[in-house]
């Protein structure tokens, strides 16, 4: 409301400027003909020179005596009028006092005599006499026979003054360039001309004169524009604003529904590398988004549907953040992947890559560790023969344990995955885990305690396998290390769901020991490592997987870290099963076993 | 959360602004300074006493007055417009056309300027020449010396004198500049103005005797007066005498400088010429014009009559090699005395 009350005052603001611009066009723009007047106390009112060009070049005088008394009215030389003047007592116009009001001067005093002379004459009355300065003090009667004398010379004019005219008349001289008289008022308009010139304006009778001298003038409104302009312009303003905020408030409910994008989503292509989506991608999702608005939107308020969190949530939402790096860390991975495969596939088809066993310095050992290993999970009585067993080949076995639990639920397979590939340590950001109910039945038998599953089981689970391979702790020391360190991180987070699976998986995990585990293989555990491998167990689910797998369990962990994008292509079943599912989980679909056309069809899709 | 608190310190800053400026272009609107006088300033020298406008009003005026006197002959009238030697002479005129029955006629008085000589000045009194056309008989043109004696007086016709043969009236201001008005002791002319009077008098008392005859140029106006004075002195031969005197006014009327430095100088001269019966008991017979202005006697042993002359002479600048010159004069009787 204040944010309106105050666009309201700039638009008042506003309206008052333009007012005031039009104001002063109009209400106060100045008059054309500008008038200025003064009533003169004086018979002889005089305009010093410059007074006529005051304001124009051109002025009309006027002058106007009460009762149509006789008036005149002249324009001359400065020097001409003041000479006709002389001493009489007169007013001088010096200028404006006003815009409509002349500036008057008394002129210079008369001159003694002549102030004296007519009192003279009156001075004969009885009444006068003691008012003059000299008279009083010598009585009436001298000063009526020394006034005598020169009061017959100045009687004579004095009464005709006093009758006639208290001035004489300037009308009829020779000086005037201009003269006009009359009676009640008169007009002359005189055009500046060089020289200086003087008006002389005479109330000839018993009236004095009022003159006023009229300029005609170009009135400009310099602020006429200006005032409007920026007047208008706050109005506008204030308007343009009013109407913005109405127009948001009218809008406001939507506004707490905000697009989602999920940003670029990594792909993995048929060699298990990671691919960018190109921008035309991007911008197809982006459109399809668009028109899928309802999917695709997510309500602000978090207390929205949990569909759609566990929608989003998944897929979309901690996606768009961590796609990033899990991006990169699957990049890695598959770098890994690929260098690790070599592990897994000779942990696997370790008969095939014999080349690799070559790698570990260590051969001897390995084999005995693994084979402890191998022993061991049989002994921990890890049932889940396709977990552990492929100590060697753990992430085979990571990858087995997953499409073995993805027939069941799908969702195992990410946390399945992620151990394998959290290694990195984002495992904390799959809190998924969840999930990992269906692996812990694998797992769990194993290690009762599910937190020190990173550590302390690995510690656990390893010491027993390295000590009995006394020569294998230092390379298996390695190894579980790897896990271990792995492990803290996913200790945390996923720590409930992998502790079961976590200490053969996990000690599968540390595939990056792969050397150890390569050399292990390479001596011939092949067979015990296949038959451990839990093959037997996965190729149930996954007959041809059991090759499959063993070459895409590198893959195959990728597919859980990318999610959206799910290393399908060479695991049709699994992977393309698990993506496929994914999406429908993702709308809503049930989820249906499908071929790899359909697992292919779904992912463009998805892109 | 910004999105509300941004208005809220904008306006405050903004609605005190806006006021300020509202109100300083309100005022700034009604702020136009009121016009002030800005007269020429006085020049350094006084400006024309009279436009031309103003010369031909009153010439107009002079000539209306002398039109108006002229039909009756009357001279009452003319003191409104004629003063000096103008009005003695118009007045003796009359008495002359009254005298002889108006065969001989007022001078004619062409009031058409042909030229003016204004003098600069901001004092009274004023005088200016005004150099007429020719009158209609082809008589020479007159300068007229019109005069105003004080600021609420009208200009009068002072006097005027007609251009002798053969001279130039040398070159003046223009009438809008004017002409400046000289001393009368100026020092850098030939003859200061006050002195020509009395100078061209001497010449004319003692002719080439004169210590001044070299200063005046040989003029008409001085050759009619000599040749009228040897004829009258062979008229009367042994019967009476002649004797002239001519008594020049102590200053000039006005000296106005001429474009070369040199001055038109106007002055006022009076001849009194006197014829006295030699033989015991004779008597000269007085023409009916001089018996009017004498009063009426026809008879007189002695006879006196007063001229009143008005000299304008030009006046070159001192050590110009020049010679003053008289350009126009007027010679009339304007009283008489019969004894």
């Amino acid at each position: 409301m204040l944010k309106r009350l105050v666009v309201a005052l700039v638009g008042v603001v506003g309206v008052v400027v333009i007012a005031l611009g039009v104001a002063s066009a109009t209400l106060w723009r100045a008059d054309d003909v500008l008038v200025a007047t003064v009533s003169a106390d004086e018979h002889l009112v005089v305009t010093d020179p410059g007074v006529l060009e005051l304001a124009a070049t051109e002025v009309t005088i006027r002058v106007e005596a009460d009762d149509d008394q006789p008036v005149v009215l002249a324009v001359g030389r400065d020097t001409d009028v003041t000479g006709w003047v002389g001493a009489d007592p007169h007013q001088r116009v010096t200028g404006l006092a006003g815009w409509h009001e002349l500036a008057v001067e008394d002129g210079p005093t008369p001159a003694p005599a002549e102030a004296e002379a007519p009192a003279e004459g009156e001075a004969p009355a009885e009444g006068e006499a003691p008012a003059e300065g000299e008279a009083p003090a010598e009585g009436e009667a001298p000063a009526d026979d020394t006034a005598g004398a020169p009061a017959d010379a100045a009687a004579t004019p004095a009464p005709e003054d006093e009758a006639a005219a208290p001035v004489p008349n300037p009308a009829g001289s020779d000086l005037w360039v201009a003269e006009a008289s009359g009676t009640g008022s008169v007009e002359l308009t005189w055009t500046a001309q060089p020289g200086r010139w003087s008006v002389l304006a005479a109330g000839t009778g018993e009236a004095t004169p009022r003159l006023s001298l009229a300029w005609p003038q170009v009135v400009t409104t310099p602020w006429l524009v200006p005032c409007v302009a920026v007047g208008s312009l706050l109005l506008l303003t204030a308007l343009a604003l009013l109407a913005r905020d109405v127009l948001r408030g009218r809008r406001r409910p939507e506004q707490d529904w905000t697009p989602v994008l999920t940003g670029p989503l990594p792909v993995v292509d048929a060699d298990g590398t990671a691919v960018q989506l190109t921008r035309r991608q991007m911008r197809e999702l982006q459109a399809r988004g668009a028109v899928a608005d309802a999917g695709v939107r997510a309500a602000r308020d978090e207390s929205t549907p949990a569909a759609d969190v566990t929608h989003t949530g998944p897929g979309t939402p901690t996606a768009g953040v961590p796609a990033a790096p899990a991006s990169r860390r699957a990049l890695r991975g598959s770098d890994r992947g690929t260098s690790t495969p070599p592990a897994a596939t000779t942990a696997q088809p370790p008969a095939g890559t014999t080349a690799r066993p070559p790698a570990s310095s260590a051969a001897g050992r390995p084999p005995a560790a693994r084979p402890s290993a191998a022993g061991q999970p049989p002994a921990a009585g890890q049932p889940p023969a396709a977990g552990q067993p492929p100590a060697a080949g753990q992430p085979p076995a990571a990858a087995h344990g997953r499409p073995a639990t993805r027939p069941g639920a799908p969702t195992p397979e990410a946390h399945a995955a992620r151990p394998a590939w959290l290694a990195g340590g984002s495992t904390p950001g799959r809190p998924g885990a969840p999930s990992p109910g269906p692996t812990a039945p694998a797992g769990a038998p194993g290690p009762g305690t599910p937190r020190p599953s990173g550590p302390s089981t690995s510690s656990a689970s390893r010491p027993a396998p390295s000590r009995p391979a006394t020569t294998g702790p230092a390379t298996t020391g390695p190894a579980t290390t790897g896990p271990a360190t792995t492990g803290p991180s996913a200790g945390g987070p996923s720590a409930p769901a992998r502790p079961p699976g976590a200490p053969r998986g996990w000690t599968p995990v540390p595939p990056p020991p792969g050397p150890v585990v390569r050399s292990s293989r390479g001596p011939g555990h092949p067979d015990a490592a296949r038959p451990g491998g839990s093959h037997a167990p996965q190729t149930p689910s996954a007959p041809g997987g059991a090759h499959a797998p063993g070459a895409h369990g590198a893959p195959g962990a990728r597919p859980v870290w990318l999610r959206d994008a799910p290393p399908a292509p060479p695991s049709p079943d699994a992977p393309g099963g698990s993506r496929a599912d994914a999406w429908r989980r993702a709308w809503g679909l049930p989820p249906l076993p499908t071929d790899g056309d359909d697992a292919t069809t779904d992912r463009e899709e998805d892109r | 959360m910004t999105g509300t608190r941004r208005p809220r310190t904008t306006p405050r800053r903004v609605a005190p602004t806006a006021l300020l400026v509202a109100a300083t272009v309100a005022l700034a609107g009604c702020a136009t300074p009121l016009p002030e006088p800005a007269p020429e300033p006085v020049g350094a020298v006084p400006p024309p006493a009279v436009t031309v406008d103003q010369t031909q009003r009153v010439l107009a005026s002079v000539n209306e007055v002398l039109t108006a006197a002229d039909s009756t002959r009357d001279p009452a009238g003319l003191p409104a417009r004629l003063a000096g030697p103008a009005l003695a002479t118009r007045t003796a005129e009359y008495v002359w056309a009254g005298a002889t029955g108006g065969a001989r006629v007022p001078t004619a008085l062409p009031l058409d300027e042909q030229a003016l000589v204004v003098p600069e000045t901001a004092t009274w009194p004023r005088t200016q020449l005004v150099v007429t056309e020719q009158p209609d008989d082809l008589q020479a043109p007159r300068v007229l010396v019109l005069q105003q004696a004080s600021p609420r007086e009208p200009y009068k016709l002072w006097g005027w004198a007609r251009l002798l043969q053969g001279v130039q009236m040398p070159a003046t201001a223009a009438p809008e500049e004017g002409s400046p008005e000289l001393p009368a002791d100026a020092g850098d002319l030939l003859v200061p103005p006050s002195e020509v009077g009395p100078r061209y008098a001497d010449v004319l008392t003692s002719g080439e005797a004169s210590a001044h005859a070299a200063t005046f140029a040989p003029d008409s106006f001085r050759a009619a007066i000599e040749k009228a004075r040897g004829d009258t002195v062979a008229t009367l031969g042994e019967a009476a005498t002649l004797a002239e005197t001519y008594a020049a006014a102590p200053a000039p009327v006005v000296a106005l400088a001429t474009v070369d430095g040199g001055a038109l100088v106007v002055t006022e001269m009076t001849t009194t010429s006197t014829v006295s019966v030699t033989a015991p008991g004779g008597t000269v017979s007085v023409e009916p014009f001089y018996a009017a202005l004498a009063g009426g006697a026809t008879t007189a042993s002695s006879l006196s009559r007063v001229f009143t002359d008005v000299l304008v002479v030009y006046v070159p600048p001192a050590g110009s090699g020049a010679q003053a010159q008289v350009l126009a004069a007027e010679h009339t009787v304007t009283s008489a005395t019969a004894q």
